[in-house]
């Protein structure tokens, strides 16, 4: 994975659990948000990611979703955001 | 009384109509607009679809009262849904037990079970008309050597003669049986109350076109947050848009059930519908159909030689009224009031044979006359004035 990221993508199972957050992250202070193509570096599936605008800042906020101390504050509120609404997501990569 | 050229529709327990306001259009705009294929691409088109499939299915689930979108899958209709429920979980030697007032949506499928080596009861409905929970308990629980069943077959609203069973009475009998409870909520999705998170281990069928005011081709199955979806098999395997590495079937919901292109112009639609009825409020519109109903049935009961099959004790109750009128086959009853008096309804047996045969009326079946949100009291004045007046033609 490039180290010189610059969006996250969430990875989803299913294409309605895909549509269930994009319009619940639409909502939220997370930014750039947009469903796409799922790209083909990160999986083989034919369907769509949501991506979004990584922050590049430390998080300012609690979660209780399994994260990296690494991660991105956008990631964290993008994990926080999907755990809370209990929507269910294969992963979230950084490209 | 003659026929005044307009159509007054007392079908609505076969598909409701006129749709509600907005469906059309609805259909419309998204072949026009948003004709993707949901869930197969990432252009604009195949988003719109996408988004708009999951309004479809948001609003259903909040109709059913189901927390959990993701625990819905679309249907083309509720006897497929039906035929998962059933098909997909029952093995031979499982035993299930339905009631007495079953469609063949179920009926069927458990006919073809049946000889497959399910164990198939059918309880009795009690001395009004309804389904008889006690005879279902009965049959149902342990006794000797046999096990519990391992299903319970509930029908919401009769089709037939509008009797409601209490689903929380149902769940409470799975409950303690350990049952699964399957429901179908044909006639009753969309309009009454289900709250199906409160009820345990259930699964419901419901369809589009019926009380939810939407496009026929619509409908589904949902399961309650207790079930465990890996217990149903799917019937139909394919293409979902999701794991597209693989050749098997996911077992995610809802593509596990959701194989083929779904009809995303009638889930449009059925979006539409479903936010109309939200808008005005379930509870107005089933208490304008409620009093419909009371008015119809009421204004029947002074027609002589004309018999109303209905559920005696039932307060509440579905939009659904079947009868009989002496000297008159309720075949013919349907053409001279469908000709004569631009009346639409529906005679025979309703694909619901065990229901009339424990109603008495098989197989001459009944004439049923089933409003809707949108019928007026002048409609129910004027089918009970021409009922009145073919009465009067061949009465005794």
């Amino acid at each position: 994975m490039s180290q010189n990221t610059s969006r996250g993508y969430v990875l989803f199972h299913t294409s309605a659990a895909a549509f269930m957050a994009e319009k619940l992250a639409r909502s939220s202070d997370i930014v750039g948000v947009r469903l796409v193509p799922v790209p083909r570096e990160l999986s083989s599936d034919c369907g769509v990611a949501l991506r979004f605008e990584l922050s590049s800042q430390a998080c300012p906020v609690r979660t209780d979703e399994p994260s990296d101390a690494s991660d991105d504050a956008a990631i964290k509120a993008m994990k926080q955001l999907l755990g809370k609404a209990s929507i269910p997501y294969e992963r979230i990569e950084r490209l | 009384m003659e026929d005044d050229g307009r159509i007054r529709y007392f079908d609505n327990a076969a598909t409701s109509w006129p749709k509600a306001p907005g469906v059309a259009e609805a259909i419309a705009d998204f072949l026009r607009d948003a004709g993707g294929n949901p869930g197969r691409s990432g252009h604009r088109l195949s988003l719109a679809a996408g988004r708009t499939m999951f309004e479809a299915r948001d609003a259903a689930a909040r109709c059913l009262g189901l927390s959990d979108p993701l625990r819905l899958a679309f249907c083309p209709n509720s006897t497929a849904a039906l035929n998962i429920a059933l098909a997909g979980f029952l093995k031979p030697g499982d035993r299930v037990v339905a009631d007495g007032l079953i469609h063949n949506a179920a009926a069927r499928p458990l006919s073809a079970l049946a000889r497959a080596g399910v164990l198939c009861d059918y309880a009795a409905l009690d001395a009004s008309g309804e389904s008889d929970l006690d005879s279902i308990e009965d049959l149902a629980k342990a006794r000797g050597a046999r096990k519990a069943a391992a299903m319970i077959v509930i029908t919401h609203g009769s089709n037939v003669n509008g009797a409601l069973t209490s689903l929380s009475q149902a769940a409470t009998i799975a409950r303690r049986l350990g049952s699964l409870l399957v429901i179908d909520a044909s006639q009753t999705a969309g309009i009454e109350d289900i709250g199906l998170d409160s009820l345990g281990r259930a699964v419901l069928a419901f369809t589009g076109h019926k009380s939810m005011l939407g496009p026929g081709g619509t409908g589904g199955l949902a399961f309650a947050p207790e079930v465990k979806i890996e217990m149903f098999s799917p019937l139909l395997r394919g293409g979902t848009g999701s794991a597209s590495e693989s050749e098997e079937q996911p077992d995610f919901m809802p593509d596990r059930f959701e194989s083929g292109t779904p009809n995303a112009p009638g889930l449009a639609g059925l979006a539409a519908a479903l936010g109309w009825i939200e808008a005005r409020g379930r509870a107005a519109l089933r208490e304008t159909e409620r009093a419909m109903t009371r008015r119809l049935a009421a204004r029947l009961e002074t027609i002589r030689g004309l018999r109303v099959m209905q559920p005696a004790a039932c307060e509440e109750r579905c939009s659904v009224i079947s009868c009989s009128l002496e000297g008159w086959r309720c075949s013919e009853l349907a053409l001279e009031l469908d000709e004569r008096y631009g009346i639409l309804c529906r005679a025979g047996l309703h694909c619901a044979p065990r229901a009339h045969k424990n109603l008495g009326d098989f197989p001459d079946g009944s004439l049923r006359l089933s409003p809707g949100v949108f019928t007026r009291e002048e409609d129910i004045d004027a089918v009970v004035d021409a009922l009145s007046e073919l009465a009067g033609e061949r009465g005794t």
